[in-house]
């Protein structure tokens, strides 16, 4: 049989060797008991990276909203620069789609929750994702609103439990989006998900820290871009986060 | 210095087996089997229309009926209606669009160059041609459009020139969305010089007019094996189906008319994937003239399989909605788990068979 009695040759041979998703390290074959480097459960692995990064096998098959909601269920930080770039570069979540709109939320919504600021529960990250699918593909073009902006208004309105009939909690999530907006317009186009991210992670920051007085311990600086390579429509020079 | 390019001089009475060729050239030239081709044709009365063109809406189907006229849809880029009969010359041309950059800039437009080339042969009859990227013109009259496809950076120019075209049976069968753009501009070659032109002599012309503008030699060549086998299943799987000329729906059929199997697959796989994948390679491991498999790794990116992506919408669809693992056969999403070895081998076969 040609090939060995193998198909495709070349593809068997191209699966023998990974690259880890999150430091892009060759990935070793194990058969250690170790941690999942996203939801934090522990089984026998079948490839860890030599930093030990490992990708559960249910992770690797998780949907973009189940993988957001189960990472930042179980995460202990309080870095949602820090979340919001592990969950980018889960395979699931697309250089660019709407993915990222309840990605800013829960992102943030995990980081106050470690902070033990506001009361943040479960149904928190289900509310998020919730209300961010709700948001339009290319709603940054079509209606002049970045989904990752309103992400960030999602995430206030959750944390200060904000209804259309409240006053102050509901103008603070539109002030929020609204910073937001402005960070990511100054960007400029066309895209990019993973700058307008960092833009509105960035506003909720300053917008946290002046309404609220939360201030997150540590940001990390999301420069230079960890996805401008792979990128096919990488602003490049024009991105504030390019370099 | 010219460069040599197949000159495929083949004519079926049945349109639908000729642009079952210019299927198969084309895909033979994107996959390196071939050189650059033109293939010249003529045939009884036909109407073909641009692959994203409405069958209800662009075409008159009454008057083709009445007319005897095949309708048969052409794969392009745009819509558009070219009705040919026996006073046409068709051609299609199967190239890379790196022939035509001149000095290694890429030149604005490679059809009004083809179209150039063309209009040249047809200067020689002493008619005030022109040509821009939309068609040829005699005396700023349409004697000429043609149905753009590309695959990447390959062309597949299928056009038609009215030399002694029936040009009233043209306007009737053209649908009355169309109509009004296309009769008013629609002209021959022979009504305009008033005076009756031979095809066979306009064929001569045009090769010399391509040849000289583009610096090509031609060389009289036929189908290879492997092109007259794809045109066989082309015709019996797409052009000779309505599911095609009428709905639009063709089979997804990658390098030379193979059945596709595509295993989306997470990364790394997990162990179900791993199972899959034996699983698809005891189903298939012997079909592999009439099959390609290709594993898809979530997050890899469109370039796994090389510079020239193939992925079928169902495929697209799998990766957007996180089917994993699943398998896709012709373009249709046949398992969204793990299938036994008999029944993905039943569904490859089935799919073959089709």
């Amino acid at each position: 049989m040609p090939n060995g009695g193998k198909i495709f040759k070349g593809e068997i041979e191209m699966m023998e060797a990974f690259n880890c998703v999150l430091c892009e390290k060759p990935m070793l074959p194990s058969s250690e008991i170790v941690a999942c480097s996203f939801c934090l459960k522990r089984e026998r692995a079948d490839y860890v990276c030599p930093d030990g990064h490992y990708v559960c096998e249910e992770c690797r098959v998780a949907a973009p909203d189940k993988i957001v909601r189960k990472t930042c269920e179980v995460t202990q930080e309080s870095d949602p620069i820090k979340i919001a770039i592990l969950l980018m570069k889960h395979p699931a979540i697309q250089m660019h789609g709407p993915e990222h709109h309840y990605l800013v939320s829960c992102s943030l919504l995990a980081a106050l929750r470690n902070l033990n600021r506001f009361e943040i529960d479960g149904s928190a990250f289900d509310q998020a994702i919730s209300r961010g699918k709700r948001i339009l593909l290319g709603s940054c073009g079509l209606w002049g609103a970045c989904g990752a902006a309103v992400g960030l208004g999602i995430a206030v309105s959750i944390a200060t439990k904000a209804t259309w009939t409240s006053d102050k909690e509901r103008s603070l999530s539109m002030q929020a989006t609204c910073e937001a907006l402005s960070h990511i317009a100054k960007i400029g186009g066309p895209r990019c998900c993973k700058a307008s991210v960092f833009a509105a992670i960035e506003a909720a920051a300053a917008f946290f820290e002046r309404e609220f007085t939360v201030k997150f311990p540590s940001l990390e600086d999301p420069r230079p871009c960890r996805f401008r390579a792979i990128n096919m429509e990488c602003l490049r020079g024009k991105c504030p986060y390019w370099r | 210095m010219y460069k040599t390019w197949r000159l495929l001089d083949y004519s079926s009475t049945d349109p639908r087996i000729n642009l079952a060729v210019n299927e198969a050239i084309f895909r033979s030239r994107y996959e390196g089997l071939s050189k650059d081709t033109l293939h010249l044709w003529q045939c009884g009365k036909s109407v073909i229309f641009g692959g994203t063109g409405s069958y209800k809406e662009d075409i008159n189907q009454e008057e083709c009926r009445r007319n005897g006229a095949e309708i048969v849809r052409a794969i392009s880029v745009s819509s558009g209606v070219l009705y040919q009969d026996s006073g046409s010359l068709n051609f299609a041309v199967a190239t890379n669009a790196a022939f035509f950059a001149k000095d290694g800039n890429p030149v604005l437009s490679a059809y009004q160059i083809l179209n150039e080339g063309i209009a040249a042969g047809l200067k020689e009859y002493g008619a005030e041609v022109s040509a821009d990227p939309d068609g040829i013109y005699v005396n700023n009259r349409r004697v000429s459009k043609a149905l753009p496809k590309w695959f990447y950076d390959f062309l597949l120019f299928q056009g038609t020139i009215c030399i002694d075209t029936d040009l009233k049976v043209c306007n009737e069968v053209i649908g009355t969305r169309l109509r009004s753009a296309e009769k008013e501009s629609l002209t021959s070659l022979s009504l305009e010089l008033n005076k009756k032109i031979p095809v066979e002599d306009v064929r001569e012309a045009i090769l010399h007019g391509l040849g000289e503008k583009l610096g090509i030699k031609f060389e009289k060549q036929g189908l290879t094996k492997d092109e007259q086998k794809l045109v066989d299943k082309l015709f019996r799987v797409k052009y000779g189906s309505d599911v095609w000329n009428v709905n639009g729906h063709e089979p997804f059929l990658v390098e030379m008319g193979k059945t596709a199997v595509e295993v989306f697959v997470a990364y790394p796989p997990t162990s179900a994937c791993r199972k899959l994948i034996q699983i698809v390679n005891e189903a298939a491991s012997d079909l592999q003239d009439e099959v390609k498999v290709m594993i898809w790794m979530r997050g890899k990116g469109i370039y796994q399989h090389g510079p020239y992506p193939q992925m079928s919408s169902a495929l697209i669809g799998a990766q957007k909605q996180s089917v994993i693992p699943a398998v896709i056969i012709n373009g249709e999403l046949k398992f969204k788990d793990i299938p036994s070895k008999d029944d993905l081998r039943k569904a490859v076969l089935e799919a073959i068979a089709r």
